[in-house]
């Protein structure tokens, strides 16, 4: 809606008042991790994004409805806080810990593990240092997780229109202030007693620090119908380091040189906006998966000769196809009132996730496809708007009953805003707030046990709590103490649970032509 | 004609922080089990006793030995021989861990190894990038081809007590031993197997490998095909009336790589630590009771009285 009256000074401040003391905000889904989660920033799009024109942010959530949206330049702020709580059980006795001295401890045919665990003492107190070894700080479980960050972002949005309006194009990104992307890796089984030893949430923390840019554009064929196609950044990060050891007893005097190359490709993602009747839009998306991918090669050459090459290949910021489908009606319309109610229905094709490891889920605990309602209502009043968005997103976690310990849980999301018009200095403005809080619905699970050894010294349960001190080791030929039943460091053994909240909030301008 | 004042933004701001940080789901660890003890891996923690007495040394009737130069400086007996020497390879250091049973009979001062048992060896890991070798599955060729039966010494009577002696002695893993403990010989490449009637590399270890097979864990894991050449000589001052002591060794390494899997690294030759403190070898004599039976028998039994007779010649 383009706004051409002039308004004094006071009215301004009115206008600005009032949407500050809405305290609410929308914003619209859309593909990558923080846009999905965030919604739309500006404009009325909110949780609604692909449904309802959002500004430039429709650039993202549904390209179709840039024909809509007024042109201009958008900048905003927005700050949002993950407070994710995560509780671990607590453990039920030294015998399931990883005995001291496993280390030398092999197969009775003196084969060795495939892998060591760290003594679950020196994890939880450190090891003090000896003669020949410095001392191993300790790494209490839990003592290391995340998800209590505050992150804020710089919005920027930019729509404009050509040929009689037919063609709208837009860009939007929104870029946190504390690093351009972020990527963390953390393992979601036992493999994290050598890190941090905690849990993470998975679909938040590096995620809300996502490279979020879109470009799109959108033809309107009819008046009744659109069509937009846009473009995410999909980043390969590809790090060679050739490294010369000369001593591996002095690992701080290494030679390494870098080779880096970043490409750039394109995720692409399509919308389509109909309307039937003049007070009813039907709205179609499709989000094509996007990621952030890390390929790292590392060589090393030691000084006797001996060259050795080993890669580990990282998946960051996965987002699934995401199929959105969606109707806006328009309950009342009077010259100067607009009442629309509006839904969204998503699916996410989470059963292809990948992890930051590029490792999917265990086939037994594969994750689900989803599907996100989404419901809420617009209000327009002369020069002010108003909105407010409700969202399910159900998590598609299954209860990580086994050895992994993917967190994650259902999410109530509300989502609410306002803006107000008005003229400055010649120019057409518009001013707004939106707010939004988001509940992560508490859950909790406990592992399922571990079945005794067979006799073929084989595990058939590799979906389960795994055992690492395999019951016939032996060490300096006898048999290995400790060894019996489980033992393990998976720092989600033998349960854990997580809840939390999402609050975001954050203030917009746009200047309009 | 103005928009919104600065310190209305402000204010705001301060208001969407206040509020944003105000969430609060703390993380929580509840009181669990983790482990009662961080050193349980030393010996000396887990009640061995490398202390012996005299009372041992009297236990030992049944040996016929031959006629010391004074009974207090008598190595006639059956002992227990827990070899720990230090070894350094890209600048780390594993301790290699051999053990040996050797019956011995001392006439005046010379003293001879009528029996001499290679029990097998293990290499350890102490800095923190080492290695850790394990020769498990050699060990009955090392009891069947390996033999320190014949080796002679001296053991003789000093003014503080007594000075032990042992000649320097070869050893060949893996390859024909009567022709390679020749140290002027080359030890065999990978195109040289042993024939029937000429030397070279012999399978060992249970293995289709040439040479003995090494699984190597660690820093670097694979498993190693080799050969190997090692020699050591046993010298230095022991206590009269002692029947556990320890002296130092003096050795060396040779070592052909025929072949690897998994990591290159585990081809790495390595050489004694310059610190001389670092090699020793531990004597502890045995019972009547103990370490008898078959070779195999006698093996496995010295094997499982290392880390209570002479515990620190295992770290």
């Amino acid at each position: 809606m383009h706004v051409s009256r002039r308004v004094n000074r006071a009215r301004a401040l009115g206008c600005f008042c009032l949407v500050v003391a809405s305290a609410g905000a929308e914003r619209r889904a859309s593909a990558s991790p923080l846009l999905e989660i965030a919604g739309g920033v500006g404009g009325q799009g909110g949780f609604n994004g692909r449904t309802v024109e959002g500004g430039a942010s429709s650039t993202y959530y549904n390209p179709a409805l840039l024909t809509d949206a007024d042109s201009g330049l958008s900048v905003g702020v927005y700050v949002l806080s993950e407070q994710i709580g995560i509780s671990y059980a607590g453990r039920p006795g030294t015998q399931y810990a990883v005995p001291v001295g496993v280390v030398n401890a092999t197969y009775p045919n003196g084969s060795p593990w495939p892998s060591y665990p760290i003594p679950t003492a020196w994890l939880q107190n450190g090891r003090p240092a000896t003669a020949t070894t410095a001392a191993l700080p300790a790494r209490p479980r839990g003592s290391d997780g995340s998800g209590h960050d505050v992150f804020a972002y710089q919005m920027i949005g930019f729509v404009t229109k050509l040929f009689h309006d037919r063609l709208a194009l837009g860009a939007y990104a929104l870029m946190p202030y504390s690093r351009f992307t972020g990527a963390d890796a953390f393992y979601a089984d036992e493999r994290e007693q050598y890190f941090t030893n905690s849990l993470h949430p998975e679909l938040y923390g590096d995620r809300l620090v996502a490279t979020s840019i879109a470009f799109g554009g959108g033809v309107r064929i009819t008046d009744n119908l659109s069509v937009g196609l846009g473009f995410t950044l999909n980043l390969t990060n590809q790090a060679v380091t050739p490294t010369y050891v000369s001593n591996t007893g002095e690992l701080q005097n290494i030679l390494v040189d870098s080779n880096i190359n970043v490409l750039v490709a394109l995720s692409p993602h399509a919308g389509v906006s109909y309307k039937p009747l003049p007070r009813l839009r039907l709205t179609a998306t499709a989000h094509a998966p996007e990621k952030l991918q890390i390929d790292t090669d590392f060589t090393f050459l030691l000084a006797n000769g001996v060259q050795e090459q080993a890669g580990i290949d990282f998946t960051h910021d996965y987002m699934p196809w995401q199929i959105g489908a969606g109707a806006s009606y328009d309950v009342v319309t009077t010259r100067s009132d607009t009442v629309t109610i509006a839904t969204t229905l998503i699916y996410g094709q989470w059963s292809s996730y990948l992890d930051r490891h590029s490792e999917a889920p265990i086939a037994a605990y594969g994750w689900y496809n989803t599907l996100t309602p989404v419901v809420g209502a617009r209000v327009q009043h002369g020069d002010v708007r108003m909105f407010i968005d409700s969202e399910y997103q159900p998590s598609p976690v299954p209860l990580q009953t086994g050895r992994t310990n993917y967190v994650d849980n259902d999410r109530l999301g509300f989502d609410g805003g306002a803006d107000c018009a008005f003229e400055l200095w010649g120019t057409a403005f518009r001013v707004g707030a939106q707010m939004q809080l988001q509940r992560l619905v508490p859950r909790y699970q406990t592992k399922l046990a571990t079945p005794p050894p067979t006799p073929d010294g084989l595990d058939h349960y590799p979906a389960l709590v795994q055992d690492e001190v395999p019951d016939n080791s032996i060490l300096n030929g006898q048999p290995l103490a400790g060894a019996q039943g489980l033992q393990t460091n998976n720092p989600g053994w033998p349960g854990f649970g997580s809840q939390g909240w999402l609050l975001g909030g954050g203030v917009n301008l746009e200047a309009r032509w | 004609m103005r928009g919104p004042s600065q310190a209305c933004l402000l204010c705001l701001a301060l208001a969407l922080g206040q509020g944003l940080t105000g969430a609060c789901a703390p993380d929580s660890v509840a009181p669990g089990y983790y482990a009662d003890d961080a050193g349980a891996d030393d010996a000396s923690e887990l009640g061995y006793d490398a202390s012996s007495t005299e009372d041992d040394a009297t236990s030992d009737g049944a040996y016929e030995g031959g006629t010391p130069t004074s009974p207090q400086c008598n190595m006639n007996g059956r002992w227990l021989v827990a070899q720990r020497v230090l070894a350094v390879a890209l600048g780390q250091t594993q301790a290699s861990h051999n053990w040996f049973y050797y019956e011995v009979t001392q006439n005046a001062d010379q003293l001879t190894v009528t029996k001499g048992l290679h029990c097998g060896y293990e290499v350890v890991a102490v800095s923190a990038l080492g290695a850790n070798v394990s020769s498990q599955a050699c060990w009955p060729d090392f009891l069947k081809y390996d033999s320190d039966t014949g080796r002679t010494g001296t053991m003789e009577v000093t003014p503080s007590g007594c000075e032990l002696g042992f000649e320097k002695r070869y050893t060949v893993r893996g390859a024909t031993v009567s022709y390679y403990q020749d140290p002027s010989t080359m030890l065999p490449t990978v195109s040289e197997k042993a024939s029937p009637s000429l030397p070279g590399w012999i399978s060992w270890c249970d293995a289709s490998n040439p040479g003995i097979t090494l699984v190597i864990t660690g820093s670097a894991s694979g498993d190693l095909y080799c050969v190997q050449r090692d020699w050591n000589e046993y010298a230095g001052a022991v206590a009269a009336n002692t029947t556990t002591f320890q002296v130092p060794v003096t050795w060396n390494s040779d070592q052909d790589a025929l072949g690897y899997s998994g990591s290159e690294l585990v081809t790495m030759q390595d050489v004694p630590d310059s610190d001389p403190s670092q090699h020793y070898v531990w004597f502890a004599k045995l019972g009547p009771t103990q370490a008898t039976g078959t070779d195999t028998e006698i093996c496995a039994a010295v094997r499982s009285l290392v880390p209570m007779l002479t515990p620190d010649a295992l770290q």
